[in-house]
């Protein structure tokens, strides 16, 4: 086995990690309304990345679960950092957010259609890379606030203690490696490129998974002590 | 040949990004770690600081309280005993001066009783004035004005006094103050020096002897120097009075004991 094949075969299986974060947020299941979000979202994603994965193998186009993926990533990571507390102007940015991710979701989808209509062996990958890059950049910048909030605040004592600090920060980082991914994706997936340049920003995404749910299993591990 | 070139550049900007956007990100969460840590132990030192300023300052308040206490009870004593024990015998020099004049039966028999009451009201102030002066000692005895003492150092809640007194012998007036001027003296040393944070007591005074454990967790000292402060050689002075004995165990950091014995009184 080269070293390309287990990059290969390790990236496969980061869709798979949610899986084991899901069941160890059950195991490890806290009553404060922040791990209760977590929780569900982690599961959410668990059965989202499951259906994507069933469908993939019966060779059923699962754009629409990616789609969804998005908004679960959107939608849960306000609901978290809402629990740490926001200001309510995040609700109206929140919205919009959402508003734009849907309205390129659903535009992505038409002009592929129509594209596919007009040429059916048309490379379209209904990637709608504007309303996922905005959104992941929203989740970075509600981290970088929640960063800021606990760095002015001074209440947490240990910081390598805090649960919390882990849980965000995977989710932080996620965002931010991804969103630099999802931003140039339409040259990714540009058949002018190469095959490498693919290669390495879906290793880069499946490195950012790992590290968002290491981080997030650490963070659940540290929850047990609070 | 020059559209490969661009496109070989183009892969190399996008992993080159690639790879600086993930590290950058990792990065910022370590220095936001480490940043926030240092911030916290800065602000946790300085916390600690002024705790330790705010706790010399309230043990500086609790013993100035207890001097304070101590000479208003000396002021109000000699007052008594300076004014009203001279205008009362200013009053008793007059009495006698009426006794020789001349004076019916009567009035010499009035002028009589208003001299013994006069006499006994001279005795009376001195008496008060003398009792104040040795403060709660004389009025409630050695156990309760050792408890008072270690109330009123107890109630700058940052030292802790507790104490066990067992008293089964009366003791000369002379031995109850000795004994309570050692502990003032060995309550004043702890607060000033020793930055203790808890201090015990217990004094046993039985048939067979008189014996005082003393004990704080302050910083101590080292008790094999040569050299020992005015405090200690007072402590001397009053134990070997009473052919006593003084024992003192202390190493820094580890506080300190004295052991004080009195043989049989």
């Amino acid at each position: 086995m080269t070293l390309k094949e287990i990059t290969i075969l390790i990236a496969d299986y980061s869709d798979y990690l949610v899986v084991l974060v899901a069941a160890l947020s059950i195991i490890r299941f806290r009553k404060s309304s922040f791990f209760k979000v977590l929780t569900t979202y982690c599961l959410s994603l668990a059965s989202l990345y499951t259906i994507a994965t069933i469908l993939a193998r019966q060779g059923v186009n699962n754009w629409l679960v990616y789609h969804l993926i998005g908004v679960v990533e959107i939608v849960f990571a306000f609901i978290l950092y809402k629990q740490l507390g926001l200001k309510k102007i995040w609700t109206l940015i929140f919205v919009t957010v959402l508003i734009l991710y849907f309205a390129d979701s659903i535009y992505v989808a038409i002009s592929d259609y129509n594209e596919l209509a007009l040429n059916p062996k048309a490379e379209v990958y209904f990637v709608n890379h504007l309303g996922l890059s905005g959104g992941l950049l929203f989740i970075l910048i509600l981290g970088i606030n929640f960063l800021w909030t606990l760095y002015k605040k001074e209440e947490v004592q240990e910081i390598g203690k805090y649960s919390i600090f882990y849980i965000t920060s995977g989710i932080t980082l996620y965002a931010g490696g991804a969103f630099f991914v999802h931003l140039y994706s339409s040259i990714i997936i540009d058949p002018e490129m190469s095959d490498d340049i693919f290669f390495y920003s879906w290793i880069m995404v499946a490195g950012l998974t790992y590290f968002k749910f290491i981080l997030i299993t650490i963070g659940l591990w540290y929850a047990k002590d609070e | 040949m020059a559209s490969g070139t661009q496109k070989m550049n183009s892969d190399f900007t996008i992993i080159l990004l690639g790879t600086f956007a993930m590290t950058f990100m990792i990065t910022v969460m370590f220095a936001f770690a480490y940043l926030y840590q240092k911030k916290i132990n800065r602000k946790r030192i300085e916390l600690t600081q002024i705790e330790e300023l705010l706790r010399s300052e309230e043990l500086k308040s609790a013993y100035a309280l207890l001097e304070g206490q101590d000479k208003e009870r000396q002021r109000v004593a000699n007052d008594l005993h300076d004014r009203m024990g001279g205008q009362l015998s200013t009053l008793k020099i007059f009495l006698d001066l009426l006794e020789g004049t001349n004076l019916d039966t009567k009035q010499k028999e009035l002028i009589t009783k208003l001299q013994s009451s006069a006499q006994t009201s001279i005795e009376e102030v001195r008496s008060i004035a003398h009792d104040m002066s040795n403060s709660t000692l004389n009025y409630f005895g050695l156990q309760k004005a050792i408890e008072h003492l270690c109330e009123v150092i107890s109630e700058s809640k940052k030292i802790n006094v507790t104490q066990h007194i067992e008293i089964n012998v009366e003791l000369s007036t002379e031995l109850m103050r000795d004994l309570y001027q050692i502990i003032q003296e060995l309550i004043t040393n702890t607060l000033r020096h020793a930055q203790a944070s808890k201090i015990h007591l217990e004094l046993n005074a039985l048939r067979d002897g008189i014996n005082l454990i003393y004990e704080d967790n302050g910083t101590g000292f080292d008790s094999s120097a040569p050299y020992k402060g005015i405090g200690v050689r007072s402590l001397n002075m009053r134990t070997e009075r009473y052919n006593g004995t003084v024992i003192i165990d202390s190493k820094l950091g580890k506080g300190t004991t004295f052991i004080i014995e009195i043989p049989s009184v």
